[in-house]
């Protein structure tokens, strides 16, 4: 690598990182609470890179021929996240890995759903998935659940056994980033459309009473079911 | 190689970056040819990967520069005891003050060393800063609200590990093996210095991050982790397998508490291997340690840590219930 190509890779990566961080890409792929520092390295990366290129263009006007050691090699397997971005553009976990995250047990909060319920002032409050996935087995918030309709947003999977009118409702729940996420997944029974894999709808639906023994455990009946268009954070974090 | 007639050639990365600009403009407009999930999941684990460890990459990397550029020899020398038996240790608790997650660690501790820091010292301080800082034993107390004592077992058994392998490390001349990069712009000083160093760290730990996300990527998408996370147990085949899970799964020391909580299947010492070799050895990691020290000594360091990181954790892990 010269000095010139090492300070195009440095202001390239920089230009990706910051066209991330600009843009909602980045939610894609971290929570959003690392959007700063996302922000932060794209403009110290940028700066770098002008940085090299200015200063070279002044030595190589003083001294023509200095000879400007070697720069490392690696570097140009930073070419790959830039073509990855142009072959698959930016996208969120799906389906697929929704079918394969195994069943991990969450930290538990507290949050009261009737509460938030009653803050909102509507007769059916929308609620995260995680809500429910905590709140089925939280006696106070369980007995809400079983009484009443919630709104729930997520994209469908066809996992598991074959059963009539169902399909399983998902989103995933990240920490840092997509790379450590956990699918929050709930099985909706009773429903007279049954949407396609991964697309993004919002369902309405009520807690059943017994769990379903296998994976996906929570049980919903659906009163209705909408098209939606994804949200620009496709996952949830912990509240 | 010296360019011929510079300024008057079009360089083989102006051409190429030049094109990739262009087709950025198009992005994702192929996505349709690749109706393979599988793939698609693959390029979002990987650029989450590349892009989780880059703000933290850039603070190890502008410390390292900071370094070269700016800090004289002869702080560096005074702020650590001469005598390795004392040194580890000391050189453990300053990684107490490095708030981030592991990769931060490996270009400054490779900077280190450059400057004349003992090898094993600036080896222990890679190791104990990714988890035993502040940041990362908040996130583990939060994870896990009704064992504080996880909190503190994580804490002496990373301590216990990096100088353990930091002490094995001076009394087998394990440095030895190291292959630092030759100094190439180093030995300039000031604002230029450290441009130079920073650029030069970062496309040479930056290349490495991007085939260690790959591989994470790769074992992420082939391997579903359900079914090894079905394992569960105690004892010291769920405490392997957790170590296992750790190296395979790279995932970040701040977050990995939030994961090892989850995974309550497994008794509370095999979480705690999880805590403790998640750090110190991982794939991301590991391509991390050979940008900065050599195939040859990182292959040989992460087996050794491994080991300790395993036998420590069995050990602390056996007072806990």
């Amino acid at each position: 690598m010269t000095r010139h190509d090492a300070s195009c890779t440095t202001l390239v990566a920089g230009l990706l990182a910051l066209w991330m961080g600009l843009t909602n890409a980045m939610l894609d792929y971290l929570r959003a609470s690392m959007r700063p520092w996302l922000i932060a390295a794209a403009v110290a990366l940028c700066a770098l890179g002008i940085y090299g290129l200015v200063s070279e263009a002044i030595r190589a006007n003083r001294e023509p021929h200095r000879h400007d050691g070697h720069w490392p090699r690696m570097g140009w397997f930073l070419v790959i996240p830039v073509l990855v971005v142009i072959v698959t553009g930016h996208e969120p976990l799906g389906s697929f890995a929704a079918g394969r995250s195994g069943t991990r047990g969450l930290p538990k909060y507290a949050f009261d759903i009737a509460e938030y319920a009653q803050s909102t002032g509507t007769t059916v409050p929308k609620l995260e998935i995680l809500d429910v996935f905590q709140g089925a087995d939280q006696p106070g918030n369980r007995a809400y659940l079983l009484d009443h309709d919630v709104s729930l947003l997520g994209f469908v999977t066809r996992e598991g056994p074959a059963v009539p009118n169902s399909f399983v409702l998902n989103r995933f729940l990240i920490s840092c980033c997509a790379a450590d996420a956990t699918a929050l997944s709930l099985r909706m029974v009773g429903s007279a459309r049954v949407p396609t894999s991964d697309a993004w709808v919002r369902v309405r639906a009520r807690l059943l009473p017994t769990f379903s023994g296998g994976t996906p455990r929570i049980v919903m009946q659906v009163k209705s079911v909408q098209s939606a268009h994804a949200p620009s954070n496709p996952y949830e974090g912990y509240r | 190689m010296v360019d011929p007639a510079p300024g008057k050639r079009v360089s083989r990365s102006t051409l190429l970056w030049v094109n990739l600009a262009i087709f950025f403009y198009w992005q994702g407009s192929l996505h349709h040819l690749l109706p393979y999930p599988a793939l698609r999941n693959w390029s979002t684990v990987f650029l989450a990967t590349v892009l989780q460890a880059l703000p933290f990459l850039m603070l190890g990397v502008g410390l390292s520069a900071a370094i070269a550029a700016f800090v004289p020899s002869a702080w560096l020398a005074r702020a650590l005891p001469s005598h390795p038996v004392v040194a580890v240790p000391a050189a453990g608790l300053y990684g107490f003050a490095l708030p981030g997650c592991e990769c931060s660690a490996a270009p400054v501790a490779a900077r280190l060393v450059r400057r004349g820091v003992a090898p094993a010292a600036a080896l222990t301080f890679l190791l104990a800063a990714p988890a035993v800082n502040p940041i990362v034993l908040v996130a583990t107390s939060v994870a896990f609200p009704g064992h504080p004592e996880m909190v503190l077992a994580r804490f002496v058994a990373s301590m216990l590990t990096a100088v353990v392998v930091g002490w094995v490390c001076a009394g087998t001349g394990l440095g030895r093996w190291m292959r630092l990069r030759p100094p190439g712009h180093d030995h300039r000083s000031g604002v230029d210095g450290f441009a130079a160093t920073a650029t030069e760290d970062f496309l040479q730990a930056g290349g490495f991050l991007v085939v260690g996300a790959a591989l994470v990527a790769t074992v992420q998408t082939a391997v579903p982790h359900g079914a090894l996370e079905s394992i569960g147990g105690s004892g010291i085949p769920a405490a392997l397998t957790m170590a296992g899970l750790a190296v395979l799964l790279s995932v970040c020391s701040e977050a990995d508490a939030f994961v090892a909580a989850g995974l309550t299947q497994f008794s509370l010492a095999a979480r705690l291997t999880f805590l403790v070799v998640g750090p110190m050895v991982d794939m991301k990691l590991i391509a991390l340690q050979i940008a900065a020290f050599g195939r040859r000594f990182a292959l040989r360091f992460t087996s050794l840590t491994l080991t300790v990181a395993i036998a420590t954790s069995l050990a602390v892990g056996s007072t806990l219930r």
